[in-house]
């Protein structure tokens, strides 16, 4: 096995036992709900990193026109929407604890919302053309677009605007003012961790994906 | 006035119980940890298989 993947589930070990057990600072409101910080957050780097890599890899599809690179493109934005739906879902249990509701008419959650929204019309796209190659061309181009809308509405459009997430509308984010030495001994190893095993899940997809086409192709 | 009230906060916030540190709380670090070992050993051993099959 190799040495990432061995690391990945350290760090994700270490996160999920640490995060439970280390102590946390006492903040009115937040609470213990705090602890979610290590999960909800790193989930949505995760998320991030894997569009990042489904993009990167759409370039390659209409540089090289390769359905080998479509298919690394597919898989990492599928393994990205479970990391988001998985982003989405920690993130309602903790407004439900914080703000009183699963959700809330914010912008950031609606624009969460929104971009995961335009990545499931991805994939309702692909379904849709049965030609291979005019199926990947197709959706590069329309990953290509929907990478930087998905990153304005997340990171710049809450941001202009009153929101109750942290770190938009005026609000600070958790670095400013509460993410101290004890928070961070856990958060970025959680956020490694997360990232490492969604590039696994997703490795293995794409070995899955490789071994049917090779089957079929015989 | 917003000094009471941050008072009030803090207070209430000392008042709350703390999770961690009951005996429940250890059982449910361990059935997390449990269920993450499972997901862990279904991926390595998805990682295997397929790594036979690759072969």
């Amino acid at each position: 096995m190799k040495w990432w993947k061995i690391l990945g589930i350290v760090l994700l070990f270490y996160a999920l036992v640490a995060g439970l057990l280390l102590p946390v600072p006492k903040l009115p409101i937040l609470e213990q709900s705090i602890r979610n910080l290590y999960y909800h957050v790193p989930m949505w780097f995760g998320m991030l990193a894997l569009l990042i890599a489904s993009a990167i890899y759409a370039g390659q599809t209409l540089n090289k026109k390769g359905s080998k690179y479509d298919m690394l493109s597919s898989s990492y934005a599928q393994v990205a929407m479970l990391y988001g739906i998985l982003g989405l879902l920690t993130g309602m249990v903790w407004a439900k604890n914080t703000w009183g509701a699963y959700w809330t008419n914010d912008p950031k959650l609606n624009s969460a919302a929104i971009g995961m929204l335009m990545y499931a019309a991805y994939f309702v796209l692909r379904s849709s053309i049965e030609d291979d190659e005019k199926k990947a061309r197709i959706s590069a181009v329309y990953n290509l677009f929907c990478l930087p809308v998905f990153i304005v509405l997340i990171f710049v459009l809450p941001r202009l605007t009153d929101s109750l997430h942290p770190g938009n509308g005026g609000n600070p984010g958790f670095n400013s003012y509460d993410l101290d030495s004890r928070l961070r001994l856990v958060f970025y190893p959680a956020v490694i961790g997360w990232i490492l095993i969604g590039f696994w899940i997703a490795d293995l997809q794409i070995r899955v994906k490789k071994l049917a086409d090779k089957k079929y192709n015989n | 006035m917003k000094h009471i009230l941050v008072n009030q906060i803090v207070q209430h916030s000392n008042q709350m119980p703390d999770a961690a540190g009951t005996e429940k709380f250890y059982v449910v670090v361990t059935v997390i940890a449990i269920l993450f070992v499972g997901m862990v050993a279904y991926l390595i051993s998805l990682d295997k298989k397929i790594k036979n099959l690759e072969k």
